[in-house]
């Protein structure tokens, strides 16, 4: 009976791992596939990651139509650059990249329009780019789970873009230091030290607005 | 530990970052400063709160506007490789022209250059035939015996203008080794042995013009065929000209297969490093690609071969697809 159980066991681990390696060959393969100009391919590809990036360009524009702009603008720009795509990294981790970029990009565009919903403050050393009232109103009373989710991610607005994106992906979408690194193209030691800062820095604008 | 470090050190101890030992070098702080434990609480309650952000779907619509995004994108794709296509033939087009103009110059320059040839030794034939032609009227006109006949001056002088001619235009030809040449053509002139004036009768020498070696343009007799062949192209000149035709032709292959990696590496950043042209109408680049033009950093050496109008890469990453 033992020398079952201890074949079922190792069955089960070599499913899991076959699972596994089938999983990440089939990504393979349709990679493979998207390169020489497969559409079903591609369109799985950009499935498989489609609803995170679309909530990464939500969380970064503030905005359902510039994240919509932004995730179509990068969805493109992968089908153009996929040729380029050389593994090294995760095929998501690469698409998150580019959605990333793209949305720095479309702010950097619409800072000049200056919107007023996207005010954020510099570090504590660095001279405030621009100051408006919390349009949440701050209310004391908003004691709840999603009152206090809803205060943390207006509060989350006033950090500067470098520390709200760093936050956005650790905490909002748990990506790893490994991950982020790859995403923001810093080193570990940068993501470490940012996120310490951007998290530190939440809690002062939470306690600010308290 | 000190607040400082610990507050330096706080996302890692959330996130479960650092190792056992300075792990526990915080859980000792921690339970002893409150200023610092009050810290860790808010971050945990930050981290928890947006850890539980809820995801929201992406509207339905957006596949549809997707997939006409994407349909649009291949059909410009599809026509700039028209476009690339219709430069290729072009390009190609192009070579074989220049491949078939400079072939029809080099067949024109060798016609030219045998024409030349033949034209003079049928003239230099003509004016020995001339010679013993007299020779023979004079022999028939005074009987004279074929030793007097070897011996006339007329003989003697038609001759030797004929054979100088002949001799010069050869020199003309062997510039290089004048050594050779006239040692080769010694023993071919001996065959027209002739007895001098001053010389004891019936004693002959082989006859070698005294200028022929140092300056065969020289003889006065000969100025007419001395002017034609100088404006002749030499042995030399016309090697010379074949070799600039071959440059010109690898220049232009150089420069077509170098439109062909431009085509090829649109998407990149990249220098040519070096070009060779190799033997048998191989181009070889050893090319350096910085980064994709999306900003992928690759820092890799890459060799093109262009070969038969095609480049062909090679020490390329599978997955750079190329």
């Amino acid at each position: 009976m033992d020398g079952i159980t201890v074949l079922i066991i190792s069955n089960n681990i070599v499913l899991e791992k076959d699972i596994e390696m089938s999983a990440d060959s089939k990504e393979k393969q349709l990679i493979k596939k998207a390169k020489m100009g497969d559409e079903n391919s591609f369109e799985s590809l950009i499935l498989g990651c489609q609803g995170r990036a679309y909530n990464i360009a939500l969380q970064y524009l503030k905005n359902e139509d510039d994240a919509l702009d932004a995730l179509q603008e990068s969805f493109i720009k992968i089908f153009r650059s996929l040729k380029t795509f050389n593994g090294d990294s995760k095929f998501d981790t690469w698409v998150y990249r580019i959605v990333v970029n793209t949305c720095n990009d479309m702010l950097r565009k619409n800072n000049s329009r200056k919107n007023t919903d996207s005010i954020y403050w510099n570090d504590g050393e660095k001279e405030a780019v621009l100051e408006i009232p919390d349009s949440s109103n701050a209310p004391e009373d908003l004691y709840d789970k999603k009152e206090k989710r809803d205060h943390i991610l207006s509060c989350l607005e006033k950090l500067n873009p470098e520390q709200k994106e760093i936050i956005i992906l650790r905490d909002i979408h748990g990506f790893t230091y490994e991950e982020i690194s790859e995403i923001l193209n810093c080193s570990i030691g940068t993501v470490k030290s940012r996120i310490n800062r951007s998290r530190l820095r939440l809690r002062e604008t939470l306690l600010e607005q308290s | 530990m000190k607040c400082d470090k610990t507050r330096e050190m706080l996302s890692l101890y959330i996130d479960k970052m650092l190792d056992d030992n300075l792990k526990k070098e915080i859980e000792e702080h921690i339970s002893t400063c409150n200023l610092c434990k009050k810290e860790y609480d808010d971050i945990m309650e930050i981290v928890t709160h947006l850890n539980e952000v809820e995801m929201v779907s992406v509207p339905k619509s957006f596949e549809h506007r997707l997939k006409n995004a994407l349909q649009h994108e291949r059909s410009k794709i599809s026509d700039s490789k028209i476009i690339a296509i219709s430069d290729k033939k072009k390009n190609k087009l192009r070579m074989l022209t220049s491949i078939a103009a400079i072939f029809a110059v080099g067949l024109i320059s060798v016609g030219l250059y045998q024409d030349i040839i033949g034209g003079v030794t049928d003239q230099l034939d003509g004016t020995a035939q001339l010679a013993q032609d007299q020779v023979m009227q004079e022999r028939v006109m005074n009987n004279e015996t074929e030793s007097d006949l070897y011996n006339s001056k007329l003989y003697k002088s038609n001759l030797d203008e004929a054979i100088d001619e002949k001799q010069k235009f050869e020199i003309k030809l062997d510039v290089a080794d004048d050594v050779q040449s006239s040692d080769a053509l010694k023993p071919r002139m001996s065959i027209y042995g002739y007895t001098d004036d001053n010389s004891e009768p019936g004693s002959t020498k082989a006859l070698v013009p005294e200028n022929y070696v140092d300056n065969p343009s020289v003889d006065g007799d000969s100025d007419g065929y001395s002017k034609d062949y100088s404006t002749m192209m030499t042995s030399e000149e016309f090697s010379r000209a074949l070799t600039i035709q071959a440059i010109e032709r690898n220049v232009a292959a150089v420069q077509f297969y170098k439109g062909l990696i431009e085509d090829n590496l649109r998407d990149f950043n990249y220098e040519i490093l070096e070009s060779d042209f190799v033997q048998a109408g191989e181009c070889r680049f050893r090319i350096y690609i910085f980064n994709s033009k999306e900003g992928y950093v690759f820092n890799e050496e890459i060799i093109a071969i262009g070969k038969d109008g095609e480049i062909e890469f090679i020490y390329t990453n599978e997955f750079m697809g190329l």
